[in-house]
């Protein structure tokens, strides 16, 4: 880019520096003079100008740009991603900590959407996700940053930064060595989240999760990522009414129910119950998967710590229906068959019924087609003989 | 069917003139029968439409109530009392009012029934000419009756069991539950689909009946009405209005 400045004379704009954006930048605030990031100019008219040096000073920072997604180069674009001067700008380049700053915290998504947000951009190293910014500033991360002014609200390179190093060692997530890489997610929104992912260790998702499992959820998986909401707001995938299919994505998965053998028709037994019909029908207070399950501390309830373990069933279910029976543990929560999930009995009534329905049915329509049969069949023949 | 087939009732040889048969009015249903009827058909109806969509979970029905499900559940519950409220007051009616011990009387299933039964399927397929002798409730009512009062006593005993379920689990479990739910949501389907087909076809649909009987308010029906759809009932009548048969006391 500098080494087209001087051939490029149709284009002289480009040489001007204002000085006075140039000694209110952090280079210009400690008297660095013009030639000590171009020295290659020393007479004029200037030789071929040559491309700036940040690494002479910033070595560390180079090195790790050099080594991340943004510093290598792109094997079909044939370029690097992004320079120095792409997030810092150039002759105003201003300390991290300036609010002027391209890279200040509140600010700094604006620096990454310059070339994120850009489809061209983006299409040039075969990426085509150019949502993640808007979809981010939606989100309660985004809104807390830029509504609430909170500083501590995770900005782009919180999470897909190297912890410590920050920002020069992106990494793409399919990499391992991204902290936004499925190995490191939990770890990631842990080091905000730090009880909440204590408990989803403990729960049988973050045990399996442990064990390198590739099928449990991890925090996205029910949260999303950019878009990530509190519970409060409805469009939440784990807003109340949202939580059964957030839940279901991998529950009602026959594969995955049989693959670890669990149970399956969790959408009609809970969506047909009366909790699930509630719910449908808008009564948010109507209990979901977690009300009874829990969140990130779900266990199975073979776990005698479980709140969906048989011995605390009634606990689970006071929560909501204080003083309820304690037989509530005997017979099945989620029902769906009659016949196996109740007993033959049930069975047997249901089929009492199917029976008497259809038997009142038929003899309903059987007199009133006698009925019909009788007004205009022979009420007309016993007319006709009448005034014969 | 010849006049014999009609044990228990005098048969009447004198009558009244035809025109008086239109002229005469008969009391069918007393004030207090007209009131629990229209009490039972709202809160009838109320149950069904906060009910029945229920049923149907993951259907489009269930999107009835929009956001105002605890409005639903709170008229069905209102409904249900009422329900049960006109439920105890109709036993209080039939045993100590009079007309209710009466009708209640008339009411209770007979053999002749099934006799009558017969008789009117020969008479709708034209294979006899005189209509079944019906009393002041044939057997479809008197089924029907009985139908609406065991379908209630089901349908209060186990919905007060489903609102109070904290209870219902102290004393049944979670398996017994169900059946009550299993029961409940039959017998709901049972009722709404008698009523839709049968009742409503009677007392609107029934060619002589449509657009509607108005018997459910005015309580009324002319002596023509009685005489040719409940000719036991008619002449009975006819006895109880001192109407003698010529020549049995001597004279008139």
């Amino acid at each position: 880019m500098a080494a087209s400045l001087a051939s490029d004379s149709a284009a002289g704009a480009r040489l001007y520096v204002d000085p006075a954006v140039f000694t209110s930048s952090i280079h210009g605030q400690m008297g660095f003079t013009c030639t000590m990031c171009h020295p290659s100019i020393s007479d004029y008219p200037h030789a071929r100008v040559t491309p700036v040096d940040c690494g002479g000073c910033h070595s560390a920072a180079n090195d790790e740009l050099k080594a991340s997604v943004h510093g290598r180069v792109h094997p079909t674009a044939g370029t690097i991603p992004a320079t120095c001067a792409d997030c810092h700008g150039s002759h105003d380049i201003r300390r991290h900590a300036d609010p002027q700053s391209t890279v200040y915290r509140l600010t700094q998504f604006r620096a990454c959407a310059n070339c994120h947000s850009d489809r061209e951009k983006m299409a040039r190293f075969g990426q085509g996700d150019v949502a993640a910014v808007p979809t981010y500033l939606e989100s309660v991360h985004g809104r807390a940053l830029i509504q609430k002014g909170l500083s501590v609200a995770p900005v782009c390179t919180d999470c897909h930064g190297q912890p410590g190093t920050g920002a020069h060692e992106i990494q793409i997530v399919a990499s391992p060595a991204s902290p936004m890489n499925r190995s490191h997610v939990t770890e990631t929104c842990g080091r905000c989240h730090e009880g909440i992912v204590t408990a989803y260790n403990r729960g049988i998702h973050g045990q399996r999760f442990a064990q390198g499992n590739a099928d449990v959820p991890m925090c996205v998986d029910c949260h999303t990522e950019h878009a990530v909401q509190p519970i409060t707001s409805p469009g939440s995938s784990v807003y109340p009414s949202h939580i059964p299919g957030t839940c279901l994505a991998c529950h009602e998965r026959e594969d995955l129910n049989a693959r670890y053998g669990l149970p399956s028709a969790r959408r009609q037994t809970y969506l047909g119950s009366f909790h699930g019909i509630a719910l449908v029908s808008g009564q948010l207070t109507a209990a979901n998967c977690e009300s009874c399950h829990g969140a990130h501390d779900i266990r199975p309830p073979s776990d005698s710590t479980s709140s969906i373990a048989p011995a605390n069933l009634v606990t689970t279910c006071g929560r909501c229906h204080p003083g309820i029976g304690a037989r509530v543990t005997e017979g099945k929560i989620h029902v769906a068959s009659v016949r196996e999930d109740i007993n033959l009995f049930a069975f047997g009534v249901q089929w009492f019924y199917y029976l008497l329905i259809a038997g009142i049915i038929l003899f309903a329509a059987s007199m009133i087609a006698l009925d019909q049969y009788r007004h205009r069949v022979v009420d007309a023949r016993r007319r006709g003989r009448g005034h014969a | 069917m010849p006049e014999s087939g009609l044990p228990g009732t005098p048969t009447p040889e004198w009558e009244p003139y035809a025109g008086d048969l239109d002229r005469t009015v008969v009391i069918r249903l007393t004030l207090a029968e007209r009131v629990q009827h229209i009490v039972l058909m709202v809160s009838f109806t109320v149950l069904i439409v906060t009910g029945v969509p229920l049923l149907f979970p993951e259907t489009p029905l269930i999107r009835v109530f929009g956001g105002m499900f605890p409005v639903r559940t709170f008229l069905h519950r209102f409904a249900g009392v009422t329900l049960a409220l006109l439920a105890a007051f109709h036993v209080l009616y039939v045993l100590f009012s009079e007309e209710g011990r009466r009708d209640f009387g008339r009411m209770a299933p007979r053999i002749r029934d099934v006799t009558d039964f017969v008789h009117y399927v020969k008479y709708q397929l034209g294979k006899v000419s005189q209509p079944p002798p019906f009393g002041k409730f044939n057997p479809f009512e008197k089924i029907e009756y009985f139908a609406v009062v065991w379908g209630s006593a089901i349908m209060v005993a186990t919905g007060f069991m489903m609102w109070f379920f904290e209870a219902t689990l102290r004393v049944i479990p979670k398996w017994g539950y169900d059946l009550v739910l299993l029961i409940h949501g039959y017998e709901a389907l049972l009722a709404f689909l008698s009523i839709i087909l049968w009742h409503l076809y009677n007392v609107h649909l029934k060619p002589g009946v449509f657009p509607l009987s108005k018997v459910w308010i005015n309580g009324k029906v002319t002596l023509r009405d009685l005489k040719e759809h409940h000719p036991r009932e008619y002449r009975s009548w006819l006895k109880r209005q001192r109407i003698q048969p010529p020549g049995e006391n001597g004279e008139i």
